[in-house]
Protein backbone atom coordinates (compact mmCIF):
# COMPACT_ATOMS: atom_id res chain seq x y z
CA UNK A 1 0.00 0.00 0.00
CA UNK A 2 2.79 2.31 0.99
CA UNK A 3 4.92 1.51 -2.20
CA UNK A 4 1.61 2.28 -4.18
CA UNK A 5 1.02 5.53 -2.34
CA UNK A 6 4.69 6.41 -3.19
CA UNK A 7 4.75 5.77 -6.73
CA UNK A 8 1.67 7.27 -7.19
CA UNK A 9 2.99 10.61 -5.76
CA UNK A 10 5.78 10.47 -7.71
CA UNK A 11 4.07 10.01 -10.90
CA UNK A 12 2.13 13.16 -9.71
CA UNK A 13 5.12 15.05 -9.26
CA UNK A 14 6.55 14.49 -12.84
CA UNK A 15 3.22 15.77 -14.30
CA UNK A 16 3.47 18.75 -12.09
CA UNK A 17 7.38 19.13 -13.19
CA UNK A 18 6.62 19.03 -16.85
CA UNK A 19 3.72 21.08 -16.70
CA UNK A 20 5.41 23.88 -15.18
CA UNK A 21 8.60 23.38 -17.88
CA UNK A 22 5.92 23.42 -20.23
CA UNK A 23 4.43 26.31 -19.09
CA UNK A 24 7.87 27.76 -17.69
CA UNK A 25 8.35 31.07 -20.83
CA UNK A 26 11.84 31.22 -19.59
CA UNK A 27 15.06 29.63 -19.57
CA UNK A 28 16.26 31.27 -16.45
CA UNK A 29 15.60 33.38 -14.39
CA UNK A 30 17.15 36.09 -11.57
CA UNK A 31 14.89 37.95 -9.51
CA UNK A 32 15.48 40.64 -6.60
CA UNK A 33 12.65 42.51 -5.16
CA UNK A 34 13.13 45.27 -2.59
CA UNK A 35 10.31 45.68 -0.91
CA UNK A 36 9.20 48.79 1.58
CA UNK A 37 11.56 51.04 -0.06
CA UNK A 38 11.10 55.32 -0.55
CA UNK A 39 12.08 55.51 -4.30
CA UNK A 40 9.61 57.92 -4.63
CA UNK A 41 12.57 60.53 -3.56
CA UNK A 42 14.78 58.97 -5.46
CA UNK A 43 16.79 61.03 -8.07
CA UNK A 44 15.15 59.28 -11.65
CA UNK A 45 17.89 60.95 -14.22
CA UNK A 46 20.82 60.01 -11.71
CA UNK A 47 19.25 56.56 -11.44
CA UNK A 48 19.26 56.23 -15.75
CA UNK A 49 22.79 57.67 -15.82
CA UNK A 50 23.78 54.96 -13.45
CA UNK A 51 22.35 52.37 -15.06
CA UNK A 52 23.71 53.45 -18.68
CA UNK A 53 27.45 53.50 -16.67
CA UNK A 54 26.89 50.08 -15.08
CA UNK A 55 25.16 48.36 -17.94
CA UNK A 56 25.73 49.48 -21.42
CA UNK A 57 27.81 48.72 -23.59
CA UNK A 58 27.60 44.97 -22.42
CA UNK A 59 23.84 45.64 -22.21
CA UNK A 60 21.57 47.46 -25.15
CA UNK A 61 19.02 49.97 -23.87
CA UNK A 62 15.54 48.63 -25.58
CA UNK A 63 12.72 51.31 -24.05
CA UNK A 64 12.32 52.89 -20.53
CA UNK A 65 8.70 54.25 -19.49
CA UNK A 66 8.72 56.80 -16.95
CA UNK A 67 4.76 57.04 -16.00
CA UNK A 68 3.69 59.13 -12.87
CA UNK A 69 1.36 56.12 -11.84
CA UNK A 70 3.76 52.96 -12.69
CA UNK A 71 6.84 54.19 -11.77
CA UNK A 72 9.62 53.20 -14.14
CA UNK A 73 10.34 50.25 -16.07
CA UNK A 74 14.09 49.62 -17.86
CA UNK A 75 14.30 47.40 -20.32
CA UNK A 76 18.01 46.16 -21.69
CA UNK A 77 18.74 43.13 -23.57
CA UNK A 78 21.80 41.09 -24.82
CA UNK A 79 22.64 38.41 -27.44
CA UNK A 80 24.18 35.30 -25.93
CA UNK A 81 24.13 33.09 -28.96
CA UNK A 82 22.87 32.29 -32.30
CA UNK A 83 19.32 32.64 -30.87
CA UNK A 84 19.58 32.83 -27.11
CA UNK A 85 18.63 36.28 -25.61
CA UNK A 86 19.06 37.96 -21.91
CA UNK A 87 16.60 40.31 -21.10
CA UNK A 88 17.55 42.78 -17.64
CA UNK A 89 14.07 44.47 -16.40
CA UNK A 90 14.48 47.07 -13.53
CA UNK A 91 11.06 48.24 -12.32
CA UNK A 92 10.87 50.81 -9.95
CA UNK A 93 7.89 52.00 -8.00
CA UNK A 94 6.92 54.68 -5.41
CA UNK A 95 7.61 51.34 -2.82
CA UNK A 96 8.89 48.92 -3.98
CA UNK A 97 11.39 47.48 -6.61
CA UNK A 98 11.70 44.78 -8.96
CA UNK A 99 15.28 43.77 -10.78
CA UNK A 100 14.71 40.43 -13.61
CA UNK A 101 17.06 38.86 -15.76
CA UNK A 102 15.94 36.66 -17.89
CA UNK A 103 17.11 34.38 -20.53
CA UNK A 104 14.65 34.07 -24.03
CA UNK A 105 14.47 32.03 -27.18
CA UNK A 106 14.11 33.72 -30.11
CA UNK A 107 10.40 33.46 -30.26
CA UNK A 108 9.91 35.05 -27.25
CA UNK A 109 12.30 37.55 -27.86
CA UNK A 110 11.20 38.66 -31.21
CA UNK A 111 7.52 39.45 -29.20
CA UNK A 112 9.37 41.42 -27.23
CA UNK A 113 11.08 43.67 -29.63
CA UNK A 114 7.30 43.80 -31.72
CA UNK A 115 6.28 45.39 -28.91
CA UNK A 116 8.77 46.29 -26.68
CA UNK A 117 6.63 48.60 -23.77
CA UNK A 118 3.73 45.99 -23.42
CA UNK A 119 5.81 42.82 -23.50
CA UNK A 120 8.32 44.16 -20.57
CA UNK A 121 5.48 44.44 -18.47
CA UNK A 122 4.07 40.92 -19.94
CA UNK A 123 7.46 39.32 -18.70
CA UNK A 124 7.38 41.28 -15.33
CA UNK A 125 4.42 40.05 -14.69
CA UNK A 126 5.20 36.31 -15.76
CA UNK A 127 8.95 36.48 -13.92
CA UNK A 128 7.56 37.77 -10.76
CA UNK A 129 4.24 35.45 -10.80
CA UNK A 130 6.81 32.70 -11.40
CA UNK A 131 8.94 33.55 -8.40
CA UNK A 132 6.28 33.30 -6.27
CA UNK A 133 4.92 30.56 -7.38
CA UNK A 134 8.59 29.11 -6.63
CA UNK A 135 8.46 30.84 -3.52
CA UNK A 136 5.49 29.02 -2.54
CA UNK B 1 70.15 45.37 -48.68
CA UNK B 2 69.07 43.80 -45.27
CA UNK B 3 68.49 47.73 -44.14
CA UNK B 4 66.19 48.45 -46.75
CA UNK B 5 63.96 45.02 -46.82
CA UNK B 6 63.68 46.44 -42.85
CA UNK B 7 62.92 49.47 -43.54
CA UNK B 8 60.33 48.81 -46.00
CA UNK B 9 58.54 46.18 -43.55
CA UNK B 10 58.80 49.11 -41.09
CA UNK B 11 56.94 51.42 -42.96
CA UNK B 12 54.50 48.52 -44.18
CA UNK B 13 53.94 47.89 -40.70
CA UNK B 14 53.25 51.72 -40.25
CA UNK B 15 51.06 52.32 -43.21
CA UNK B 16 49.26 49.49 -41.69
CA UNK B 17 48.56 50.86 -38.35
CA UNK B 18 47.59 54.48 -39.65
CA UNK B 19 44.92 52.86 -42.12
CA UNK B 20 43.38 50.32 -38.54
CA UNK B 21 43.60 54.04 -36.64
CA UNK B 22 41.43 55.79 -39.51
CA UNK B 23 39.27 52.31 -40.15
CA UNK B 24 38.36 53.01 -35.87
CA UNK B 25 38.11 56.48 -36.20
CA UNK B 26 35.47 56.28 -38.94
CA UNK B 27 33.71 53.43 -37.35
CA UNK B 28 33.35 55.54 -34.12
CA UNK B 29 32.30 59.08 -35.75
CA UNK B 30 28.65 59.22 -35.07
CA UNK B 31 26.54 59.54 -38.02
CA UNK B 32 25.08 62.94 -39.11
CA UNK B 33 21.80 62.09 -39.39
CA UNK B 34 21.97 61.00 -35.52
CA UNK B 35 19.93 63.54 -33.36
CA UNK B 36 21.06 64.49 -29.78
CA UNK B 37 18.06 64.09 -28.19
CA UNK B 38 18.66 63.69 -24.54
CA UNK B 39 17.89 67.45 -23.93
CA UNK B 40 14.07 66.62 -24.02
CA UNK B 41 14.98 64.83 -20.64
CA UNK B 42 14.65 67.69 -18.86
CA UNK B 43 10.43 67.56 -20.03
CA UNK B 44 10.53 64.23 -17.79
CA UNK B 45 9.51 65.31 -14.67
CA UNK B 46 6.55 67.30 -16.45
CA UNK B 47 5.60 64.54 -17.77
CA UNK B 48 2.01 62.05 -17.46
CA UNK B 49 4.37 59.20 -19.18
CA UNK B 50 8.05 59.01 -20.97
CA UNK B 51 8.55 56.90 -23.46
CA UNK B 52 12.35 56.11 -24.37
CA UNK B 53 13.20 53.60 -27.50
CA UNK B 54 16.09 52.43 -28.77
CA UNK B 55 17.08 49.94 -31.67
CA UNK B 56 20.58 49.95 -32.13
CA UNK B 57 22.23 47.92 -35.17
CA UNK B 58 22.60 44.62 -33.23
CA UNK B 59 18.41 44.67 -32.25
CA UNK B 60 18.09 46.13 -36.11
CA UNK B 61 19.42 43.08 -37.67
CA UNK B 62 16.49 41.31 -35.68
CA UNK B 63 13.60 43.47 -37.47
CA UNK B 64 13.06 42.02 -40.87
CA UNK B 65 12.84 38.55 -39.60
CA UNK B 66 10.07 39.99 -37.10
CA UNK B 67 8.58 41.79 -39.70
CA UNK B 68 7.89 38.74 -42.15
CA UNK B 69 7.06 36.84 -39.03
CA UNK B 70 4.65 38.92 -37.88
CA UNK B 71 2.85 38.79 -41.22
CA UNK B 72 0.02 36.33 -42.41
CA UNK B 73 2.04 36.58 -46.04
CA UNK B 74 5.70 36.90 -45.75
CA UNK B 75 5.95 36.55 -49.07
CA UNK B 76 3.85 40.14 -49.66
CA UNK B 77 5.53 42.68 -51.76
CA UNK B 78 4.53 45.09 -49.06
CA UNK B 79 6.31 42.79 -46.52
CA UNK B 80 9.31 42.18 -48.08
CA UNK B 81 9.81 45.72 -48.68
CA UNK B 82 9.42 46.62 -44.96
CA UNK B 83 11.59 44.17 -44.55
CA UNK B 84 14.30 45.69 -46.83
CA UNK B 85 13.70 49.38 -45.45
CA UNK B 86 14.21 48.03 -42.28
CA UNK B 87 17.42 45.83 -43.11
CA UNK B 88 19.43 49.57 -44.02
CA UNK B 89 18.57 50.90 -40.82
CA UNK B 90 21.89 51.94 -38.83
CA UNK B 91 19.26 53.04 -35.58
CA UNK B 92 16.13 54.32 -34.25
CA UNK B 93 15.39 56.27 -31.43
CA UNK B 94 11.87 57.42 -30.35
CA UNK B 95 11.19 59.68 -27.39
CA UNK B 96 7.27 60.35 -26.84
CA UNK B 97 6.06 62.56 -23.68
CA UNK B 98 2.45 62.78 -22.79
CA UNK B 99 1.32 65.59 -20.37
CA UNK B 100 -2.17 65.81 -18.32
CA UNK B 101 -2.58 69.37 -19.32
CA UNK B 102 -0.99 71.99 -21.69
CA UNK B 103 1.40 74.09 -21.14
CA UNK B 104 3.91 71.83 -19.75
CA UNK B 105 6.34 72.15 -22.99
CA UNK B 106 7.50 74.77 -25.18
CA UNK B 107 8.85 75.93 -28.50
CA UNK B 108 12.29 76.54 -26.92
CA UNK B 109 12.06 72.95 -25.40
CA UNK B 110 12.51 72.15 -29.12
CA UNK B 111 15.42 74.67 -29.77
CA UNK B 112 18.16 72.18 -29.34
CA UNK B 113 16.52 69.86 -31.80
CA UNK B 114 15.60 72.06 -34.69
CA UNK B 115 18.75 73.91 -34.67
CA UNK B 116 20.41 69.79 -35.49
CA UNK B 117 17.47 70.14 -38.10
CA UNK B 118 18.59 73.45 -39.60
CA UNK B 119 22.33 71.48 -40.34
CA UNK B 120 23.48 71.41 -43.82
CA UNK B 121 21.76 67.51 -45.28
CA UNK B 122 18.53 68.40 -43.67
CA UNK B 123 15.49 69.34 -45.52
CA UNK B 124 12.15 69.76 -44.67
CA UNK B 125 9.87 67.55 -46.65
CA UNK B 126 6.26 67.70 -45.02
CA UNK B 127 5.36 70.03 -42.40
CA UNK B 128 1.52 70.15 -40.93
CA UNK B 129 -0.03 72.83 -38.34
CA UNK B 130 -3.77 71.78 -37.40
CA UNK B 131 -5.33 74.65 -36.01
CA UNK B 132 -8.30 73.11 -34.31
CA UNK B 133 -6.22 70.50 -31.99
CA UNK B 134 -3.37 72.06 -32.24
CA UNK B 135 -1.22 69.58 -33.95
CA UNK B 136 2.13 70.34 -35.74
CA UNK B 137 4.35 67.06 -37.72
CA UNK B 138 7.46 68.16 -39.20
CA UNK B 139 8.70 65.04 -41.34
CA UNK B 140 12.87 65.77 -42.20
CA UNK B 141 15.36 63.94 -44.34
CA UNK B 142 18.65 63.87 -44.46
CA UNK B 143 19.42 64.15 -48.07
CA UNK B 144 23.04 64.29 -47.92
CA UNK B 145 24.24 61.47 -50.46
CA UNK B 146 27.63 61.02 -48.53
CA UNK B 147 25.57 60.19 -45.43
CA UNK B 148 23.90 56.98 -44.45
CA UNK B 149 20.84 58.66 -44.71
CA UNK B 150 18.32 59.45 -41.94
CA UNK B 151 14.27 60.66 -41.25
CA UNK B 152 13.61 62.81 -37.96
CA UNK B 153 10.15 63.86 -36.91
CA UNK B 154 9.40 66.67 -34.97
CA UNK B 155 5.33 65.72 -33.68
CA UNK B 156 3.71 67.76 -30.85
CA UNK B 157 0.44 68.55 -29.88
CA UNK B 158 -0.47 70.20 -27.05
CA UNK B 159 -0.43 67.57 -24.09
CA UNK B 160 1.85 65.45 -26.25
CA UNK B 161 5.39 65.69 -27.89
CA UNK B 162 7.34 62.70 -30.20
CA UNK B 163 10.65 63.30 -31.50
CA UNK B 164 11.51 59.89 -34.20
CA UNK B 165 14.91 59.45 -35.19
CA UNK B 166 16.06 56.75 -37.60
CA UNK B 167 19.59 56.44 -38.91
CA UNK B 168 19.39 55.17 -42.10
CA UNK B 169 18.29 55.13 -45.74
CA UNK B 170 14.86 56.07 -45.82
CA UNK B 171 12.54 57.93 -47.63
CA UNK B 172 8.80 59.37 -46.47
CA UNK B 173 7.13 56.53 -48.55
CA UNK B 174 9.59 54.50 -46.26
CA UNK B 175 7.92 55.28 -43.43
CA UNK B 176 4.60 54.89 -44.35
CA UNK B 177 5.60 51.07 -45.17
CA UNK B 178 7.39 50.58 -42.07
CA UNK B 179 5.07 52.49 -39.96
CA UNK B 180 2.35 50.10 -40.63
CA UNK B 181 4.59 47.19 -40.09
CA UNK B 182 6.13 48.39 -36.89
CA UNK B 183 3.33 50.50 -35.05
CA UNK B 184 4.55 50.35 -31.88
CA UNK B 185 7.48 52.11 -32.47
CA UNK B 186 6.34 55.42 -34.94
CA UNK B 187 3.27 56.86 -34.60
CA UNK B 188 0.89 57.01 -36.81
CA UNK B 189 1.47 60.80 -38.51
CA UNK B 190 -1.71 59.80 -40.94
CA UNK B 191 0.65 61.57 -43.90
CA UNK B 192 -1.18 60.30 -46.72
CA UNK B 193 1.88 59.12 -49.10
CA UNK B 194 1.93 60.94 -52.79
CA UNK B 195 0.65 64.24 -51.11
CA UNK B 196 3.52 65.64 -49.62
CA UNK B 197 2.44 67.99 -46.56
CA UNK B 198 -0.92 66.83 -46.81
CA UNK B 199 -2.44 65.13 -43.92
CA UNK B 200 -5.54 62.81 -43.92
CA UNK B 201 -8.61 64.70 -46.15
CA UNK B 202 -10.92 64.86 -42.47
CA UNK B 203 -8.47 66.98 -40.72
CA UNK B 204 -8.87 70.97 -41.33
CA UNK B 205 -5.53 71.43 -41.55
CA UNK B 206 -3.23 74.50 -42.74
CA UNK B 207 -0.28 72.73 -44.59
CA UNK B 208 2.85 75.15 -44.42
CA UNK B 209 4.98 74.68 -48.01
CA UNK B 210 8.02 72.05 -47.35
CA UNK B 211 11.22 73.91 -47.26
CA UNK B 212 14.14 72.08 -48.97
CA UNK B 213 18.08 73.20 -47.79
CA UNK B 214 20.96 72.32 -49.63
Amino acid sequence: MRRKMTSLLLAVAKVVSSTVRKYSRFADLKLAVFEDQDFARGDHEAFRAAMRRLLEPAWTPLVVVRTRDEGQTYTYTRQEGADKFKVLICVIGERDGTVLEVGLNEEEFFKLLSNPEEESKNITDSATSQGDDKDK
Amino acid sequence: MKTVVRHTIKLACLAALVACAAAVAAAQQPFASRLQIENLDALAPKAEKVVDVTLDENLLKLIPAIIRKADKNPNHPDVKRAAQIAAGFKGVYVRSFEFSEGGQWNDSDLASIRAQLKQPGWSRVVSVRTKKDGQNVEVYIMTDPSSVGGLAIVATEPTQLTVVNIVGRISIEDFATIQAHLPNYFPDLGIEIGDSGDKKPETKREAAPATKKP
